[in-house]
């Protein structure tokens, strides 16, 4: 039993040796935590107080905060103001003279009148309040506030622009004269001395062609200098042809002078139709012209057969043709060798028809004297160098008493010996071209 | 504002010349009023035998002074200028509003910052041109 308890004895004695070793440990990790618990209540301190600073930090900020969104709403309204001014229309000074003018001009434009009084304008003063801003270049910038803008009158300049009309120097005026009655030329010149300006402008009118019969302005007006004067000049009134073909001529020359026009040439021409019959007239019907200008006509004739009259003697001829309605036209002679005074040739010629009182020519021949064939033979062009010859043969043959034109023809048909003696002529040569010669003169003679 | 500003705009300002246009136009017009005036009654008197042979003649009128004072807003506006539906150029003119007191109070504006046009308009003796008759 003893034992049993000292067994539990020393089992209890080793329990709590070994409770109180744990309590030992314990008690060392009780100090320990004791410790840490220390550490962390004066770290819990400098955290609290941390705290305190970061939350006094925060609301310092929060009011910096607010403060700078304040500020920047301020700079960005600025931004938006100097945004506006940057895009604000300016002038410079010249462009706001020039802007005055042209509103100046577009006055005087509307006081422009149809009436009785002109106006212009006297004087122009505007007071223009303006912003001035200096540019590129240091030149100064006109600005106008916007409509509506809330301006601060103490902060615009005044402008002041004062206009005055210069009236212009008055015009001498130039008194137009009466020109009516004068020639265009006249008229033109004086109006061109006098430093006014023509017009022509045309009438018809019974007045002689290029008289002034009227004038723009009326005469004695006052008118500026270079001021159009419109002159008004005659032209010949214009009348339509009648038609007067088929018209019996008197009729027809009737109705040319009614049409106040004058009667022309009137010519006859071989025709069918009745005599005296207008075939044709110039100008043709209906063609405009002037007043009093002629008309010509052909009027429609029967012929007459032209009768012959070769070999007749002139005087027969001659009243011949009178009796049948001809006229005696040209007469021309003609030398020859033989034959006197007869018709050798006639235009026109027998049986064509003409015009009644045609002129009828006519060659009659005319026999030349021993003389004139002498003369006509010298003056042949062949026979110039034969002076002598033919002064010798001329002479010797009137010896001979051939001494007339017959006579003459004769000596080409004697032989040339005989002829050489007779003549008294020294080489058959000369015979040869004294017969030669006489041969071309006879035979021109002939023709 | 920015509406009523445009709104304002497109109803109240015009520009500066068209308002001048204006203006003379209107002294023109009264003239011609007064000719017709004078002229009717001449007319009535040609047609009254005992009038027209008393020698009574009507009177004629014209303004030998006429003095207007334009106080206004003037602003700057740039006016497109087209050539068949395409921008020509684009020119600065000078717009004005009349100063009234329906702008002072739509806008609260300033009246000591309103511009003054002065302008003396007189008659001058009829045109001494002859006119194509």
């Amino acid at each position: 039993m003893a034992e049993e308890k000292e067994d539990e004895i020393n089992r209890l004695n080793l329990e709590l040796s070994r409770l109180k070793a744990v309590l030992s440990a314990n008690k060392t990790e009780l100090e320990k935590l004791q410790e840490e618990v220390g550490i962390l209540k004066a770290e819990k301190f400098t955290l609290l107080k941390d705290k305190e600073i970061l939350s006094d930090e925060n609301t310092k900020l929060k009011t910096n905060i607010s403060q700078l969104q304040s500020e920047k709403t301020e700079l960005q309204k600025r931004i938006q103001s100097l945004e506006a001014e940057i895009g604000r229309p300016k002038l410079l000074p010249e462009q706001l003279t020039t802007s005055l003018r042209d509103a100046i001009s577009k006055m005087e434009e509307g006081l422009k009148t149809e009436g009785r009084v002109d106006y212009t304008i006297g004087s122009f003063d505007a007071e223009i309040k303006v912003a001035l801003s200096v540019g590129d270049e240091n030149k100064i910038f006109i600005k106008l506030p916007y409509i509506g803008e809330a301006v601060t009158p103490e902060n615009l300049s005044l402008i002041k622009f004062s206009l005055k009309s210069i009236p212009k120097p008055r015009i001498p005026l130039i008194k137009v004269p009466l020109l009516i009655g004068m020639s265009k030329d006249s008229a033109v010149k004086i109006i061109q001395d006098m430093g006014l300006k023509t017009e022509l402008q045309e009438r018809q009118s019974r007045t002689p062609p290029g008289t002034v019969i009227d004038q723009k302005p009326e005469a004695y007006t006052e008118v500026a200098p270079e001021t159009i004067i419109t002159i008004i000049v005659a032209i010949p009134e214009k009348v339509k042809v009648p038609n007067l073909i088929n018209m019996d001529k008197e009729i027809a020359i009737k109705i040319i002078k009614e049409f106040d026009l004058e009667v022309g040439k009137v010519e006859s021409k071989l025709s069918e139709v009745a005599p005296n019959t207008v075939i044709s007239q110039s100008p043709l019907p209906d063609t405009e012209v002037e007043r009093r200008s002629s008309v010509n006509l052909v009027v429609s004739v029967h012929g007459v057969k032209v009768p012959n009259l070769k070999s007749m003697k002139e005087s027969e001829a001659k009243e011949i043709i009178v009796k049948v309605n001809l006229n005696i036209g040209t007469i021309t002679y003609k030398g020859t060798l033989f034959g006197d005074d007869v018709v050798i040739s006639q235009s026109p010629e027998p049986e064509s028809e003409v015009l009644p009182g045609s002129a009828i020519n006519l060659t009659i021949a005319k026999k030349l004297s021993f003389q004139e064939i002498k003369d006509t033979v010298k003056s042949h062009p062949e026979a110039k160098s034969y002076a002598v010859l033919l002064d010798t043969s001329f002479t010797a043959l009137e010896k001979l008493g051939i001494d007339k034109a017959e006579g003459l023809r004769d000596i080409l048909q004697i032989p040339d010996d005989e002829l050489m003696k007779n003549l008294g002529l020294k080489k058959k040569t000369e015979v040869a071209t004294l017969k030669r010669l006489m041969k071309l003169v006879f035979e021109e003679l002939e023709r | 504002m920015p509406e009523i500003n445009e709104f304002m705009e497109d109803i109240l300002i015009e520009p500066l010349e068209d308002i001048l246009f204006h203006v003379g136009r209107g002294i023109a017009q009264s003239q011609l009023e007064l000719d017709k005036n004078s002229l009717a009654t001449q007319i009535l008197i040609d047609n009254n035998k005992d009038l027209s042979e008393a020698g009574i003649k009507a009177t004629w009128y014209h303004f030998p002074e006429v003095n207007a004072e334009l106080k206004m807003n003037l602003s700057l506006h740039g006016v497109v200028e087209k050539k068949e539906e395409k921008v020509q150029s684009v020119k600065l003119k000078i717009f004005s509003a009349p100063m009234n007191a329906s702008y002072k109070n739509t806008f609260d504006y300033d009246v000591a910052g309103a511009s003054t046009i002065k302008v003396k308009i007189v008659s001058v003796p009829p045109s001494i041109e002859v006119k194509g008759t």
